[in-house]
């Protein structure tokens, strides 16, 4: 049985609209291995970004625990947990966010600024990490040059190249033709089985959860089944 | 300097909103440049050229009325008063009347324009020589070397207020703290207007700069009940009067100057706002890749200081440029003798720009940096 990774216990969230509260996660309680890859389904407004978001320690529960690696990051400061981020989390967007003036070399190099590294040993890493998504003949390529597929490959690339031990991933697939979600999703798939990486996606589509070890439910802010076990895809009986 | 690649690319992210912005904040920096340069020199005429010493007297309404000459005898009994000379501008124009042709002329007695003005180096030749000649004149340096004048060189100055050409020769050529000036006899325009007797002003040399509040009240008190009641002031203040006629000269160009910084501050605010706005989600996903608060709002910040950095420097470049190489400074130096642009100015043009970078980027850059991840990140699941 492999260790457990993340643990999460009595987490609640709502947010506040003017004088009205609403309830987006209703005590969830789940247990993610190291290693694993799960998908994150449901309707919209079901909670699963705000789930992902909180896992990924950029919102915060109303009352509950995150434990990371033994660590509760419900706990943290702000500082603490940008700092935990860093070295953590790598993030995988839908519309895959690289910041537009710099090239794909620059957008991967963007975390690794946080880090003491020399210039040479970032220059390593970035085209380490440039080459597992195989684009290490486009660093100099702008994300208006490269097409959706391709900018993807460069944000995962961007979310490796710290080498997190968590990957999460919010419709990572959504804004890409069938071909490119594919080879996104054979990519995140790699990188689960290759290097190890534990995998959370958020997506819509049943084709991309088909990829994960397992698949979640959330229906308004409750998980389908409790205490985090899993509906395991046909693909992997 | 890791940073620096990422700034400058933000810099250029919107060519045409951050070149106008340069341009907004070079033309406030180039107009404040030339504020704090006049300014300068209205310091700069008494520190370097011994005018703490130097009075001015002059009539009480206006530069354009003039005082008998008798009046120069009761000044010189004055306490403390320790040299007298009349000056009178004249106002000629040389060649043609443009900008570059333009200069400052007095007609001066020769003799004692030396004892109020001891600043003026001459060689004892070239003096005895402008002295002894009715006709003779001398100039400054720096307009021996602007025209390519040479020592027996006529010099023909046209003027349009009173009916005279004078046609003088040049006898010597000064050196000094302002060499911008030609000095002829005063006998020479008295004796073609028919000796009048008026005089513009009085230069008075004084024993010491403390002097200066009691021997200024005593002169204006002499006059006081006369037909040409006068102005005494420090030679620093007349030359404020002269430019402008003006009352609180320095507080008139500081308050502008301030203006003009608050103005270009807010202008470049609604910039950095529109821009920081823009990048929302950008910032939201640097947060999320762990910067801090404090990295992304001194990144930010970064471009609006190098923004304003940049219309500073093309500011100063302006105003160097202008005033000194094309020669519109030797139309201010008229006025202002020591007017030109230091390295203070320069200095001081470049720290403004900076102090409008961080002014106008300060809060702009604080909303940024202080958005939620989530909210940045838009995304509603």
């Amino acid at each position: 049985m492999p260790d457990t990774l993340i643990n999460i216990v009595q987490v609640t969230k709502h947010y506040r609209r003017d004088t009205i509260d609403i309830p987006v996660l209703d005590n969830i309680d789940l247990e993610i291995a190291q290693g694993e890859f799960l998908a994150l389904m449901g309707p919209s407004g079901s909670g699963k970004t705000t789930l992902l978001n909180l896992i990924a320690g950029i919102d915060k529960p109303n009352s509950g625990r995150i434990v990371i690696e033994g660590k509760d990051i419900a706990r943290l400061g702000e500082q603490q947990l940008a700092k935990w981020r860093a070295r953590h989390v790598g993030f995988i967007f839908q519309l895959y966010n690289l910041i537009p003036v710099l090239n794909a070399f620059e957008n991967v190099e963007l975390p690794l600024l946080l880090t003491n590294l020399s210039k040479k040993k970032r220059r390593d890493h970035v085209m380490t990490a440039l080459s597992v998504v195989g684009l290490e003949n486009r660093e100099h390529h702008y994300p208006r040059q490269l097409s959706g597929g391709q900018e993807q490959r460069v944000a995962i690339a961007r979310a490796i190249v710290t080498d997190p031990t968590l990957l999460v991933a919010d419709e990572p697939t959504g804004d890409l033709d069938a071909k490119s979600a594919e080879e996104i999703l054979d990519l995140i798939k790699r990188l689960n089985e290759e290097f190890h990486k534990t995998i959370i996606m958020v997506t819509h589509d049943p084709r991309a959860a088909s990829h994960a070890h397992a698949v979640l439910h959330l229906e308004k802010g409750v998980l389908s089944k409790s205490g985090g076990v899993y509906e395991v895809p046909a693909a992997h009986h | 300097m890791k940073f620096l690649r990422l700034i400058i690319r933000n810099v250029g992210r919107n060519k045409r909103r951050t070149l106008l912005t340069v341009l907004s904040v070079s033309v406030s920096v180039f107009l404040l440049a030339t504020m704090l340069a006049v300014l300068a020199a209205f310091g700069g005429t008494t520190e370097s050229s011994g005018g703490e010493y130097r009075l001015v007297v002059r009539r009480n309404t206006t530069l354009a009325d003039a005082m008998p000459e008798a009046y120069e005898q009761k000044i010189q009994q004055v306490s403390g008063v320790v040299a007298t000379s009349p000056a009178n501008w004249f106002g000629g124009v040389y060649k043609e009347d443009k900008p570059f042709y333009t200069f400052a002329q007095f007609y001066v007695d020769p003799k004692t324009i030396f004892d109020v003005h001891p600043e003026i180096q001459i060689s004892p030749q070239e003096k005895a020589a402008f002295q002894q000649e009715r006709t003779a004149a001398i100039a400054g340096k720096k307009l021996f070397d602007k025209y390519g004048w040479k020592l027996g060189d006529v010099v023909e100055l046209k003027t349009p207020y009173f009916d005279l050409n004078a046609r003088l020769i040049l006898r010597g050529m000064y050196t000094g703290p302002e060499e911008g000036t030609l000095f002829f006899h005063r006998a020479y325009v008295e004796e073609a207007m028919g000796r009048p007797g008026l005089v513009g002003t009085f230069r008075v040399r004084m024993d010491s700069p403390d002097s200066a509040p009691r021997v200024m009240e005593e002169i204006d008190r002499m006059f006081f009940n006369s037909t040409a009641p006068t102005k005494t002031e420090t030679e620093a203040a007349f030359a404020a009067s002269f430019i402008s006629m003006l009352g609180n000269v320095k507080g008139l160009i500081a308050g502008v100057g301030l203006i003009v910084v608050f103005t270009i501050s807010l202008i470049g605010a609604n910039t950095m706002a529109m821009s920081a706005r823009e990048r929302f989600t950008e910032v939201a996903v640097m947060k999320a890749l762990g910067f801090r608060l404090g990295t992304v709002w001194a990144l930010i910040l970064s471009e609006s200081v190098l923004i304003a950095l940049l219309g500073g420097v093309v500011g100063v470049v302006a105003a160097k440029v202008i005033y000194q190489f094309i020669g519109l400074g030797d139309m201010m130096a008229l006025f202002l003798q020591n007017f030109k642009i230091t390295a203070g100015t320069i200095a001081l043009g470049l720290g403004v720009s900076a102090l409008i970078g961080l002014v106008s980027g300060g809060i702009p850059a604080w909303t940024a940096a202080r958005i939620k991840i989530v909210d940045g990140l838009r995304r509603v699941a």
